[in-house]
């Protein structure tokens, strides 16, 4: 309510109310007003009335918008009671009338009695019967009376009899609590977001077992002529760490995208500039480490010849180290190795390279020199690109390395999802996740990494390069960055 | 310390409602709200996933007279449903979620001008692998926070003011790096996390809100909001150009201009709403299998359209027909988009979310009323690079059930 000159403020019944007063309802609240004549005005939602006269035989309301249904009592010849609205003026010689005043129209409609209505600029007026209704506009003549529609036939979402009636209390406390479960709608997103964003910045996988991991990959360096690469994995309680050491032959760049896509392979006439000497990688687990090392890298200019044209193609460069270990560590034991291959530092050609490896037939046999012998299994069937090593070494332990390439889920992918022959490693680029793992090191469990497709496309790794034509290999190799540097 | 601020909050609401308890009228107002609802999630493509969702609202209200109430609210919801728009691109993980809190506010007069304050603590579970139990997810997360608002008529038209603060806190998530601290003898991992943060998602913001109504008549209501939110990690570092970390913390600030247009016309009701927003944050991204750093990577601009028409089936209002086309457009400042080999386009990442829902309340006797729901979610992006994230992905949800209101 708002007295002359001064602001809103909220009422509650009852309330004495004064001539110049005036009334505006909330969206679902409602007022009766009781005047000195007796009359009473039921003031609908959202409506706004001013109370002009309010006196024993004269009533004046002057309503801007909304809607107001007036009871007369005992109306007698000397009592006025009005309605002025912004289009029209009633006079009321009835008793129970409803007045809706939206935007430019005016609505009049009468239940008992008769209701006179008046457009204020023409001055045109209309007597509206019981069961009547009339129109008006700013302006023009009021609409002819007309019948109304019966009550439930209304357009209008009026309540019915038997429709529950809530009290204002309880209306509301209901549009509060409403209102609050919203507003946290608004936060949850908040977090939800923060969420999301995580999610797509990756390092949340499912392993091979279903088991949730998570890989966090980063760069320490460069420092002068090497940078380490990281790969930190942790499932539930335990911790897998992979540290791949780099060293070059020059000064490294602060930019290293400049030099890991041709690191291992480079399409160019030149040489890279820069070339990877040394690479050392060590899986650990909690107790023991496997380690891979490489040293006497180069590069080397593989030439191919096309048979049917007869010409000589350059331009392909192909990393290879000359000596590799491959070993394990363990807290408290003796080193073990798996194997060790020498080239010799003697190598000068792609040819020569492919000759002395051929005295090694498959990289993981070395007859002889340790009392082992190695199997290529595949566990889940050849048609599965999931792999096992065994090493079985004198003293009868057992070393495996295990290859997977598997789906967000955690289930290896098999010829049946896609060929890399034909499909390559791209046909289904959002699920693809790599995880190596390592049984028999550490005694009591076994180390697993999960790492990003991302490391191999980036160090300049193509589909043709993860084909192995080797007799007897099934045409798979092994999906890590540390077997395919072996081609 | 969030503890004390949270029992101390409460005690000043009691003690505000004490006060009215003398002065005025007390009124006993409980209300509830509880809903379940069972159906399916369906990916394009993909097998379907069925669940249940519940959600409990309940509010031993006081009221004080005609000005004052004292509203503590409890909640309490579950869902079972795959959340395909919040999961890493679907088909990924059955997810289960489950949240509860309390929501204390107390509404007053001022001078003619309705004014709130509000105290509130949330905690959310989410479930997703196998070896995760309730209480252990990755991303369960709690969250605390005060409120103020308030609101009255300044020329005509309807103002509204309102500040809040609130922290958020991952127990579960911390990264790696200082996680593995102590667990292994690397120089590079000893070197790592001398630098990184630790809780790195756990964070703080101040929201200030402004909303203002020109118009609201029964014909139309119009109003136009803004707001300001600035969140701060207290613990995640700026990443370097060189992948280090600095000691500058991240900070992003969202600016959000929205109006909202309500015309109810007999039994119908038709809606329009749109919003505008824009993301700055100072956070870099160092992508290490690329050796790729990428500057301001997590700012954007976002644009919102819904379009929503409601049909009163009875003269309760309650029940109700309601259709929602809703779309969301984020462009990404400096992320470029991907393509499909992961490689950079040059163009900025763009994404996009439609969604259609149709639904069906009815009411079936006094305080019960019946749920259906169905809505399609469509998801495309340019970025064709899914090795993280599934950006292209279409969803169809529906459900049924039942609600009690008292």
């Amino acid at each position: 309510m708002r007295h002359p000159h001064t602001q809103w403020e909220r009422i509650s019944p009852p309330a004495e109310l004064n001539s110049g007063d005036r009334i505006r309802t909330g969206p679902e609240s409602e007022a009766v007003i009781v005047f000195p004549s007796g009359h009473s005005a039921f003031v609908k939602p959202e409506t706004e009335v001013t109370i002009e006269e309010a006196a024993e035989e004269e009533t004046a309301l002057e309503m801007l918008q909304g809607r107001m249904r007036s009871e007369l009592e005992d109306f007698g010849a000397e009592d006025s009671y009005e309605i002025k609205t912004p289009q029209a003026v009633i006079a009321v010689r009835g008793t129970v009338f409803e007045v809706r005043v939206a935007e430019e129209l005016t609505r009049v409609e009468v239940y008992s009695g008769i209701v006179e209505a008046m457009e204020r600029i023409t001055g045109e007026k209309v007597h509206i019967l019981p069961g009547e209704f009339s129109e008006i506009l700013q302006d023009r003549r009021p609409s002819d009376p007309e019948k109304m529609e019966k009550e439930d036939e209304k357009p209008d979402k009026g309540k019915r009899e038997d429709a529950p009636e809530e009290d204002a209390d309880r209306r509301d406390v209901r549009r509060e609590m409403y209102s609050e479960i919203s507003r946290e709608g608004v936060f949850s997103g908040g977090a939800g977001k923060v969420i999301k964003g995580e999610m797509e910045s990756g390092g949340d996988f499912i392993d091979a077992d279903g088991r949730r991991v998570r890989v966090e990959e980063y760069i320490v360096g460069p420092d002068s002529k090497e940078f380490d690469y990281l790969v930190l994995n942790k499932r539930g309680d335990r911790y897998d760490l992979g540290e791949i050491n780099f060293v070059f032959n020059k000064e490294l760049p602060g930019d290293l995208s400049l030099v890991m896509p041709d690191m291992f392979y480079s399409e160019s006439s030149e040489k890279p500039e820069w070339i990877l000497e040394e690479m050392t990688s060590v899986m650990s687990g909690e107790t023991c480490s496997v380690v891979e090392k490489g040293e006497g890298g180069d590069m080397l200019e593989v030439i191919s010849r096309n048979d049917a044209a007869g010409e000589e193609s350059t331009g392909m460069w192909i990393h290879y180290f000359n000596l590799k270990e491959f070993y394990i560590e363990g807290e408290g034991e003796e080193k073990r190795d798996v194997w060790e291959i020498d080239y010799g530092d003697d190598v000068d050609s792609w040819g020569e390279l492919q000759n002395r490896r051929e005295n090694y037939e498959q990289y993981d046999i070395y007859s002889g020199f340790y009392d082992r012998k190695t199997s290529w299994e595949y566990p889940r069937g050849d048609d599965l690109y999931f792999t096992r090593k065994t090493y079985e070494f004198g003293d009868e332990v057992e070393f495996t390395v295990e290859g997977f390439t598997i789906n967000n889920e955690g289930e290896p992918y098999g010829e049946d999802d896609f060929n890399f022959l034909s499909d390559g490693l791209m046909t289904h680029k959002g699920n693809i996740n790599f995880e190596r793992r390592y049984g028999g090191c550490d005694l009591n469990r076994d180390i697993e990494l999960v790492f990003s497709p991302g490391a191999l496309y980036y160090s300049g790794f193509s589909d043709d390069l993860l084909i192995d034509n080797t007799e007897g290999s099934g045409g798979l190799r092994m999906w890590n960055v540390w077997d395919l540097k072996e081609w | 310390m969030k503890a004390r601020i949270f029992i101390s909050a409460v005690f000043l609401f009691f003690a505000a409602g004490c006060f009215n308890f003398l002065t005025a009228g007390v009124r006993y107002v409980p209300v509830a709200d509880i809903s379940v609802s069972a159906g399916g999630v369906s990916r394009a493509g993909g097998s379907p996933s069925y669940g249940a969702d519940s959600a409990v609202y309940f509010t031993p209200a006081i009221v004080f007279g005609s000005e004052s109430s004292f509203l503590p609210i409890v909640s309490f919801r579950y869902s079972g449903f795959r959340h395909l728009r919040e999961l890493a691109g679907g088909d990924v993980l059955f997810r289960e979620s489950a949240e509860g809190g309390i929501n204390l506010v107390y509404k007053t007069s001022l001078y003619g001008a309705d004014a709130r304050l509000r105290a509130a603590y949330r905690e959310n579970f989410i479930n997703e692998a196998k070896d995760e139990d309730w209480s252990e997810g990755l991303f369960d997360h709690r969250r605390f926070l005060l409120g103020a608002e308030a609101g009255g008529e300044i020329l005509g038209y309807d103002f509204s003011f309102s500040a809040d603060y609130l922290e958020v806190k991952f127990p579960n998530y911390e990264s790696l790096v200082k996680d593995f601290e102590g667990a292994f003898d690397s120089e590079p991992l000893k070197e790592l996390s001398r630098e990184a943060g630790g809780n790195v998602l756990d964070y703080s913001e101040l929201v200030l809100g402004l909303s203002a109504s020109p118009e609201k008549t029964a014909a139309r209501q119009l109003g136009y909001s803004y707001s300001l939110g600035i969140r701060d990690y207290s613990d995640q570092r700026k990443v370097e150009s060189d992948g280090s970390f600095s000691s500058d913390k991240r900070r992003d600030v969202l600016n959000s201009l929205g109006a909202d247009l309500r015309l109810p016309r007999g039994r119908f009701l038709f809606g329009v709403s749109g919003e505008a927003s824009y993301l700055s944050s100072n956070q870099n991204l160092y992508e290490a299998p690329a050796a790729e750093f990428i500057e301001d990577y997590y700012s954007w601009i976002e644009g919102a359209l819904g379009v929503s028409a409601s049909y009163y089936t009875s003269e309760d209002p309650g029940s109700l027909l309601k259709m929602k086309w809703e779309t969301r457009l984020r462009s990404y400042i400096i992320r470029e988009a991907r393509d499909e080999k992961g490689n950079y386009t040059g163009d900025n990442h763009i994404r996009e979310e439609s969604s259609i829902t149709l639904s069906w309340r009815h009411r079936l006797f006094e305080g019960f009323y019946s749920l259906i729901s169905l809505k399609g979610s469509f998801n495309s992006s340019n970025t064709e690079y899914e090795g993280n994230y599934v950006y292209n992905f279409e969803t169809f949800n529906y459900s049924m059930g039942l609600n009690w209101r008292y």
